[in-house]
């Protein structure tokens, strides 16, 4: 693994071999393995290791960067010069900025050493193990289990040097039957955080509901949300909120800073260091990391600032929004449970998984996508079946403004924008615009 | 054999160019310049760490085993309006064995090139193949391959990484300027790539091969902003297996202004209607709609549901080969793994098979998948099509969509234009999504124009159409003639877990689809 010691050691010579006005190098290194597996078998093994080293130069305001996956003085030399010759050939950059000076940066360790040795055996007995259980409700299994470990640092001679480590892991499967099925996703920095089994135990409830699904008429319907489908809407929030953007004239926020634009008691923020989100000790070029509102009071209360965009605004720069926690604390909104919200609803869909989102016009922001694996039929307070899959075109502003029920925000994973903290919400209405066969 | 370090391969390289060898003077003049100085990868010493990895496999009790030795040198830059946003040359260096013992697969890879590293890689990869076989329910079976030893470079007649890279900057700057000349136009950006890939492979089976794939893409697109709406529209050199000579056909400079002028039209354009119409498609948006709804279905592996838990299934299975009509009788559709310059077009696939031509859609009928030699033989084929692909030194080699195109008719696309009443051209792509199975679909497009009573007319904006695959595909009445094919590249397409990011070219001609649901987004 790259220790901090190394680290500093590459940049050093980085920094030692440059002739530029301005260098920084960041350097990382990761380990990562996936045992996959598809009915009901293990079909895909990896164990793959990896390095790299990307230097930027500047002479004067020339800009040139290159990077390389060896971390000999030979490969380091011939970097700094690749970097160099691409910076003395280029026009200067009028945004360029000098260097960050030395900073304290705030403690974040994310090692669990459990998790970075866990190794193809205990993932083979996983993933038999997950598989084993969906046998034993005769349901079909497909699914990863994964683990890594990796580490990296950025320095510059401006002075500024931070260095991190960390591990991950993940799960998340799909279980089959004739006509029906259910997903579940787990993301975290330490295995010990989530339970196949008991999230496989869950799942398989779900596939065995959406069975025979039945298909209702494509609108708009009072729609509960889990937290795994919270987790992508909400951070469709954040595409496109860069000041740079807005200036220019292509964001979903031009003309609506400082307005409000969803209701109040609805926060979004990001916590960098919260346990069970991924973080970081610094962001750009050198600034420490630190926890920061988006929408607060209805409002943007900050949006993304390069740090060219924000000297121009005399503003801080901020980091992209990323370790985010979405939270509704509102008179106006009731707090439910998942199964609270099931019992309250006449007529509704539970969706558990959404699909190949895309953006459909960035202005207002419209996306589309699809539900996925189980789609459920809400009736008189009951889940009364499964229905078959709905494409859904949706304004992520839209929904979180018709929030009539929010939970206790939880860990949600997404195979469409990642790992968040969100609760389960039910909206008086959610678009479901077009059916498909099955 | 000796320890093989870095070092010693940088001190053995020579400096050479495909097709030619360039002067030492020269060398100095491009390298001043900001071009890439290439130095291929010792074919000796990379050979001899491939055997090494093979007789490690083989030591350790693998039945079947494969390694890639791979350098990329890739080169990529970016513009917007005045600026170079970035300007980078990268290099990745590394080895990835995959090995079948226990009847399992297991793969291991590691940038650290070195002799001990590749025997410690191989026999991992033979470790956590028999950690694979703990829950296996049959035994992998591959389908038979011939012994290739062979070396194979994708076409070049100009390498992208002679071209000085100032004159590369310059020329997209040029083109940002030119666009910036038209009003409403906010932004102007642009980019440039290119990349080559040197690979060595070997098999316990025998197969040595050598292949050397060069791709150069480029494009840029204009930003209009006009009465609170902001709309896009671009150009593109996509990418192809080819060399400088590939972006210089496509004279950037020279389509600038009509760029920028259809931007600025399309943001005071009015929104597109709702309704059935006759769509018009061109080869650069139907690259889009071929890849998910034809491309994606006939993946062997999904359609058996290996990707169940990811990319999703397929609504094509086994049993409906021969049997299940998927379009008009227009329809061609075939994997084109030889066409020079096409993507997957690369002598070889990552598993050592000859790139093949398979007919997947025959006069409107389902007739074949993308296969590899594991899951050829699980729909009775004797070959694998050589589909099986890896983005990576570091990533085990997956089925991947071939290069799969739509054929050309008979068709002119003016005649086409003039027989429809009411219709939409749409060019370019836009929007995507499609369902897990690969029926429902929404797609947009980079432009739009409506035809009423045969003539093309007004440009429209925010056109959405859906529909469910095998019913859009029946509405295919007339594909255009030869004279109007392109192949398109698509670069990134995701799959697999760990996600790779695979490339594959839909080539096509113009066509036309009758009565197609368009669609407003929300009501």
């Amino acid at each position: 693994m790259l220790t901090e010691k190394e680290a500093r050691r590459i940049v050093e010579r980085i920094l030692h071999h440059s002739r530029a006005d301005e260098a920084s190098a960041s350097a990382w290194w990761g380990r990562s393995a996936t045992t996959r597996f598809a009915n009901d078998a293990i079909t895909q093994n990896v164990d793959t290791v990896d390095q790299g080293i990307s230097v930027s130069v500047a002479f004067g305001k020339k800009v040139g960067s290159a990077s390389i996956n060896t971390f000999d003085e030979a490969s380091l030399r011939e970097v700094v010069r690749r970097a160099e010759a691409i910076a003395k050939i280029s026009p200067p950059d009028p945004e360029h900025l000098p260097g960050l000076p030395a900073v304290k940066l705030p403690s974040l360790d994310p090692w669990h050493e459990p998790t970075a040795s866990f190794g193809a055996s205990d993932r083979a007995r996983a993933a038999v193990a997950v598989i084993a259980e969906a046998k034993r409700r005769k349901l079909s299994a497909a699914g990863i289990v994964e683990n890594g470990s990796s580490a990296g640092a950025f320095g510059s001679s401006a002075g500024f040097f931070g260095y991190q480590r960390g591990t991950s892991a993940a799960f998340s499967a799909t279980l089959t039957g004739a006509d029906s099925s259910g997903w579940v996703s787990a993301n975290s920095r330490r295995i010990s955080d989530f339970d196949p089994i008991e999230l496989t135990k869950k799942t398989m409830l779900r596939a065995e509901l959406a069975a025979s699904p039945k298909e209702w008429v494509p609108g708009k319907y009072v729609t509960i949300l889990e937290p795994c489908v919270v987790s992508p809407i909400v951070q469709l929030l954040t595409w496109g909120i860069s000041a740079r953007e807005i200036d220019a004239g292509r964001s979903f926020l031009v003309g609506k800073e400082g307005k409000e634009i969803l209701p109040k008691g609805i926060v979004l923020r990001s916590d960098p260091f919260h346990s069970r989100l991924f973080g970081s000790r610094w962001f750009g070029e050198g600034f420490p990391q630190r926890k920061i509102d988006w929408i607060r009071d209805g409002k943007f209360q900050n949006v993304f600032y390069d740090r060219f965009t924000a000297k121009k605004h005399g503003v801080a720069a901020t980091p992209w929004a990323g370790s985010l926690i979405f939270e509704v604390d509102s008179p106006s909104i009731q707090k439910r449970t998942l199964d609270q919200m099931i019992a309250e609803t006449e007529k509704g869909i539970l969706v558990t998984h959404v699909w190949y989102i895309r953006s459909v016009d960035p202005m207002k922001p419209m996306f589309t996508g699809m539900t996925r694996d189980a789609l459920l039929a809400i009736e008189d307070g009951k889940i009364t079946g499964g229905l078959k899959q709905m494409r859904w075109n949706e304004n992520p502003v839209d929904v979180l403004s018709s929030i009539v029920a929010a939970g206790t925000p939880e860990a949600a994973d997404s195979d469409e924008g990642g790992l968040a903290l969100v609760p389960p919400l039910k909206v008086r209405e959610f678009n479901f615009t077009s059916g498909t066969k099955f | 054999m000796k320890e093989v370090d870095r070092r010693s391969f940088l001190r053995d390289s020579a400096l050479a160019v495909a097709g030619g060898t360039l002067a030492l003077g020269g060398a100095a003049d491009l390298l001043a310049r900001g071009a890439v100085s290439l130095e291929p990868l010792s074919a000796d010493v990379s050979r001899g760490l491939c055997a090494l990895a093979v007789a490690t496999l083989r030591k350790a009790g693998a039945s079947y085993g494969d390694v890639r030795l791979i350098r990329y040198r890739d080169q990529s830059m970016g513009t917007r309006d005045e600026r170079v946003t970035y300007a980078h040359d990268s290099e990745s260096y590394g080895i990835g064995i995959r090995a079948l013992a226990g009847g399992a697969w297991g793969f291991a890879a590691t940038n650290l090139v070195t002799e001990s590293e590749v025997v410690r890689a191989a026999r991992e990869a033979v470790a956590v193949a028999r950690a694979s076989a703990l829950a296996k329910t049959d035994d992998v079976r591959l389908a038979g391959e011939p012994i290739h030893k062979d070396v194979f470079h994708t076409p070049v007649e100009i390498d992208p990484f002679s071209v000085p890279l100032d004159e590369k900057l310059a020329l997209l700057l040029r083109v940002n300027e030119i666009m910036k000349k038209t009003p409403t136009i906010s932004v102007a950006e642009g980019f440039m790539g290119f990349s080559r890939k040197h690979q060595f492979f070997a098999s316990t089976e025998g197969a040595d091969l050598e292949l050397v794939v060069v791709r150069s893409s480029a494009g840029f697109s204009a930003t209009a902003v006009a009465d609170g709406d902001s709309q896009e529209r671009s150009y593109e050199a996509g990418l192809l297996n080819a060399g400088w000579e590939h972006v210089a056909k496509h004279d950037l400079a020279g389509n600038a202004a009509r760029i920028a002028a259809e931007a600025a039209e399309k943001v005071k354009a009015p929104n597109g209607p709702e309704g059935a119409y006759d769509l018009i498609l061109d080869p650069v948006h139907l690259c889009l709609t071929i890849h998910e709804s034809a491309g994606h279905p006939s993946e062997l592996d999904r359609a058996l549901g290996w990707e169940a838990n990811y990319a999703g299934t397929s609504f094509l299975t086994p049993d409906q080969l021969g049997k299940l009509r998927y379009g008009s009788k227009h329809v061609n559709i075939v994997a084109d793994n030889e066409r020079p310059g096409s993507l997957a077009s690369t002598g070889y696939d990552d598993e050592g098979v000859k790139c093949r031509k398979e007919d997947i859609v025959r006069d409107g009928m389902f007739v074949g998948f993308s296969t590899t030699r594991e899951f050829a033989p699980k729909i009775g084929r004797a070959r694998s099509v050589g589909s099986c692909r890896a983005d990576s030194w570091s990533s085990i080699p997956i089925l991947r969509i071939a290069n799969v195109g739509l054929e050309p008719g008979d068709a002119k696309l003016t005649d086409l234009i003039a027989d429809t009443k009411k219709g939409i051209i749409i060019e370019g792509s836009g929007s995507w999504s499609i369902d897990q199975k690969r029926y429902n679909f929404q797609f947009g497009g980079d432009a739009f124009w409506e035809i009423e009573n045969g003539k093309k007319t007004r440009m429209l904006k925010n056109v959405l159409y859906q529909g469910i695959t095998p019913e859009f595909w029946a509405s295919c009445d007339a594909v255009c003639d030869a004279s109007h094919w392109r192949p398109i590249g698509v670069g990134s397409c995701g799959k697999g877990q760990p996600s790779q990011s695979g490339q594959m070219t839909h080539g096509s001609a113009n066509a036309r689809f009758r009565n197609v649901s368009v669609v407003k987004a929300k009501a």
